[in-house]
């Protein structure tokens, strides 16, 4: 399908003319990111893997103004030497030995209408189920065609139509998501966000997928500014998934045809700080960790601590954070988190975690990311994890 | 420990230089790549960088499986047909020069698109093609620091190493050759140019991973039950399918190129560790019988031997080439060629020339065939119009070429094989430019090129008594075959 929408969208273009083929070049932009990576994970009883890492990305845009658009984006992750099971940190190509990984993570041609863009090719997605990830260097992406719509007041519509995904670990695209295989229908997922009330947010999306699973999300924001430093926010959602097709596997960790999850959030925002309470309990036996690609956006979610596995977990975090005031240095900011997770079903992770990190922004391209997480496990061997990221964009 | 070095280096200049970071600016490629801004900071450095891209579709068709070394490391299939039809080529930025220095990086890719490009019909090289079918790649083919003044460049990494002769971009298929290693590039006497590199690795057009001087110089034990390695050599650095497993062995290059008004030589070196040495000297002499006219008169000379261990056994072959030249200002262009390479049966492959690393330097190097093969006695002749300067049809370049290559084709021949002859068409057209360019000119902007070669080889030899003698087939073609190639290119 790429192939011919590429031909039938670049046709024009080139016919348009070489100097608005020009223009469209000339006044494109490039964007890009340096990334160092170390990645450490230690767990009892267990080989440790570790890894550096250094990459990042490369993107060029066409002009976007343009009726008709195109953007190509390249990222890598190459392995700097003094790794041990590399494959472990999910930073390189898995699929080939853990070498180093370059993809083509987008590559899309678009169209620009009144209120409507529609891209095709290779995309980097935001939706709840199927995201890029953006926790290592390299994320996921995703192959086919997808339709923004924001032509009705305060209403926003996406239909994305994926017939192909690419994990964070592979180079190659496949009908293969994070929970099992798409097969030739794909993933087609619908989504509505209603912004008409007066401090409320609301979203939905329904993800078809009728090889794998079908899944529901329903979701509802309430914000209020009580005055220019203090913000009140509280928030719930549910996934439900079901009608399992010939790949669906119910108990999959990442995700099955038996998601029932309920989640909620409240959380205070002042100026230098902010905490929230999340709670969320699946009552499916399915997990939702990865969904059908990236990271399952559950209110319930740490760096490696979440409420998303499977067999009915229900868990507790709260979060905190805490901004230091900038000085000629830049600015820091430090947050910990504590993540309580039981499961009724035995064959479920009780565990609790407990996360650190520490975040300093030497001004807006340039940062240095220290992130730690220990997870005491009651049926496993405990786990403890760390990340440095420094990060310079252009 | 060098990572920690490396990781801490690194971040601590990332780190360091974050002070004189300015905020993001939303710059657009034309701004970008504006030479009279002032670098006063490494975010200015990157906000005013260069970037180079390349959006490319390519299609090639050969009626023929015939597959030369310069075409993809993997073997054709058993399909009579090789073709491919891929959408990709590269982008890539490199920082403004801060205190004279910067980094770079490309990515290169290639795309299946339209046409077919089933599994049956690889071989050409435009698509990856080492897991056995014809797919997508995406490669970090440049990562580079460089350092350059007026006199003096240095540069350290991946990089494209366009200009060092048997070292070269050979960018006839989606994607170049790039290499990675250091060079050292000297002009400070004027007419002299000085180039030196230590060459680790090479990638090829449609590889993923980088790979050592004598993997990329695709040596293998022998083929089709001959035994391409002569004299002694360690067995153990081959393996079962008889390619090259010893250790990764990197190259030394040195080139000398003087030249004055009318003439120019150059002396080129390329030392590569227990495998071989090649020397490789050209000269080139302008001649102006009229006003119009300009005659040219080259000559070049290469010498390949091998040195240290001889992992690929024995190597002592040459080649020469003579070549005549006549070009007249209004875009006529017509040449006469001779090349001749060595025949030793105590040489790998019985004489033939290694040049992997880049474009093969035979003035009769053509399309399809090369000139490098054993003992390949070579004539050819061609004439290029440049139909703009003409006044015939603007933005159009032709070119017509013809080669006779005369082969050892005895049936007591350790090497022999089939003679044959080669004629091209090729066609250029720029959408930016009216006349003044060739056929691989770098053109900015959109242009097409057309490739046509019609190959024909002789066929009337005893096979089966060769066979007979030698225990092994000669290297068979006993139809005609045509290889043409389309190139859309937009350049920016």
């Amino acid at each position: 399908m790429l192939r011919y929408a590429g031909v039938l969208i670049t046709l024009p273009l080139l016919l348009a003319g070489e100097s608005s083929f020009d223009d469209a070049f000339r006044n494109g932009t490039v964007h890009g990111e340096f990334k160092l990576f170390y990645y450490a994970i230690d767990k009892d009883q267990e080989a440790d893997p570790h890894a550096f890492a250094a990459g990042g990305h490369l993107k060029l845009s066409t002009d976007t103004r343009q009726p008709l658009f195109a953007a190509v984006r390249f990222h890598t992750s190459q392995p700097v030497g003094g790794n041990s099971f590399p494959e472990k940190t999910a930073l390189f190509n898995n699929d080939k030995g853990a070498e180093a990984l370059n993809v083509n993570s987008e590559a899309y041609l678009g169209w620009n209408g009144k209120h409507r863009v529609l891209k095709v090719g290779n995309l980097m997605l935001n939706t709840p189920m199927m995201n890029d990830d953006t926790t290592r260097i390299v994320p996921w992406s995703y192959q086919g065609a997808a339709y923004t719509g924001e032509a009705l007041p305060d209403t926003k519509v996406q239909l994305n139509y994926i017939s192909k995904i690419r994990s964070h670990t592979s180079d190659s695209y496949k009908k293969e998501s994070a929970s099992g295989g798409i097969g030739e229908r794909g993933v087609t997922m619908l989504g509505i966000h209603y912004k008409g009330f007066e401090h409320l947010a609301l979203e939905s999306y329904y993800y078809y997928a009728p090889d794998l699973y079908s899944t529901f999300i329903a979701q509802m924001d309430y914000k209020l500014l009580l005055d220019e430093e203090n913000l009140f926010c509280a928030s719930i959602q549910y996934f439900k998934s079901g009608n399992g097709g010939k790949y669906a596997q119910s108990d999959n960790r990442n995700g099955g045809d038996d998601i029932d999850l309920i989640a909620a959030k409240i959380g205070y925002f002042a100026e230098e700080w902010m905490v929230s309470l999340n709670y969320s309990r699946n009552y499916g036996i399915s997990g939702i960790v990865k969904g059908y690609g990236g990271l399952a956006k559950v209110f319930t979610t740490s760096m490696i601590a979440n409420g998303r596995g499977n067999y009915g977990p229900q868990t507790w975090m709260v979060k905190t954070r805490y901004d230091f005031p900038m000085t000629k240095w830049g600015e820091s900011e430090i947050a910990f988190t504590y993540t309580h997770t039981r499961a009724d079903d035995t064959r479920g992770d009780d565990f609790d975690a407990y996360y650190a990190h520490w975040k300093h922004r030497f001004n807006t391209d340039t940062s240095l990311y220290l992130r730690y997480e220990a997870l005491d496990h009651h049926n496993k061997s405990d786990a403890r994890y760390l990340r440095l990221i420094t990060s310079y964009r252009f | 420990m060098h990572t920690f070095r490396y990781i801490s280096a690194a971040a601590a200049l990332l780190i360091a230089g974050t002070q004189g970071f300015a905020a993001e600016k939303a710059v657009t490629l034309e701004e970008k790549g504006a030479e009279s801004v002032e670098i006063n900071s490494i975010a200015d450095a990157f906000t005013h960088g260069k970037v180079k891209g390349l959006i490319r579709y390519s299609g090639q068709h050969r009626d023929s499986n015939y597959h030369v070394l310069q075409d993809a490391s993997t073997d054709t299939s058993s399909e009579k047909v090789q073709a491919y039809s891929a959408l990709g080529g590269y982008l890539g930025y490199e920082t403004a020069p801060y205190y004279y220095t910067s980094v770079g990086a490309t990515f290169y890719t290639s795309n299946p698109f339209l046409g077919s490009n089933s599994d049956s019909r690889k071989g050409l090289g435009g698509l990856y093609e080492a897991d056995g079918g014809q797919d997508s790649y995406n490669v970090l083919g440049e990562a580079f620091i460089k350092f350059q003044t007026k006199e003096h460049m240095v540069k350290i990494g991946r990089q494209e190493m366009p200009d060092y002769r048997f070292v070269s971009l050979s960018n006839i298929r989606m994607t170049p050759f790039t290499h990675e290693g250091a060079v050292y590039e000297n002009t400070s006497i004027e007419g002299l140019k000085l180039n030196l590199a230590y060459i680790t690795q090479q990638k090829d057009r449609n590889a993923e991973k980088f790979q050592d001087m004598v993997r990329s110089a695709r040596v293998e034990l022998g083929s089709g039950g001959k035994t391409k390695v002569r004299g002694t050599y360690d067995p153990a650095n081959f393996n079962n399918d008889g390619k090259y497993a010893g250790k990764d062995k990197a190259m030394s290059m040195g080139g000398l190129l003087y030249s004055q008004d009318s003439w120019k030589v150059e002396l080129w070196d390329y030392y590569v560790n227990d495998f071989i040495n090649t020397f490789y000297c050209y000269g080139q002499y302008d001649l102006y019988p009229s006003e119009t006219w300009k005659v040219t008169l080259a000559g070049q000379y290469a010498n390949q031997q091998d040195v240290g261990e001889g992992v690929a056994g024995n190597v002592d072959t040459w080649f020469y080439g003579l070549k005549a030249q006549a070009a007249s200002d209004n875009g006529m262009l017509f040449f006469v060629s001779y090349n001749e390479i060595e025949y030793n049966e105590d040489s790998y492959d019985g004489g033939t020339i290694f040049v992997r690393w880049g474009t093969p330097q035979m003035f009769n190097s053509f399309q399809v065939q090369d000139s490098e093969l054993a003992g390949t006695k070579s004539i050819g002749v061609g004439a290029q119009f440049d139909l703009g300067a003409l006044g015939v049809l603007d933005s159009t370049v032709i070119r017509f070429r013809y080669a006779d290559y005369d082969m050892p084709d005895n049936l007591y021949m350790t090497d022999a094989r089939q003679d044959r002859t080669e004629a091209t068409f090729d066609l250029r057209y720029s959408f930016t430019k009216q006349s003044g360019f060739g056929i691989f000119t770098q053109l900015d902007g959109l242009s097409i090129q057309f490739r046509l070669a019609y190959d024909q080889f002789e066929t009337d030899y005893d096979f089966d008594a060769y066979k007979r003698i030698h225990g092994y087939e000669l290297e068979r073609v006993t139809d005609d075959f045509v290889d043409a190639r389309l190139y859309i290119d937009y350049v920016f």
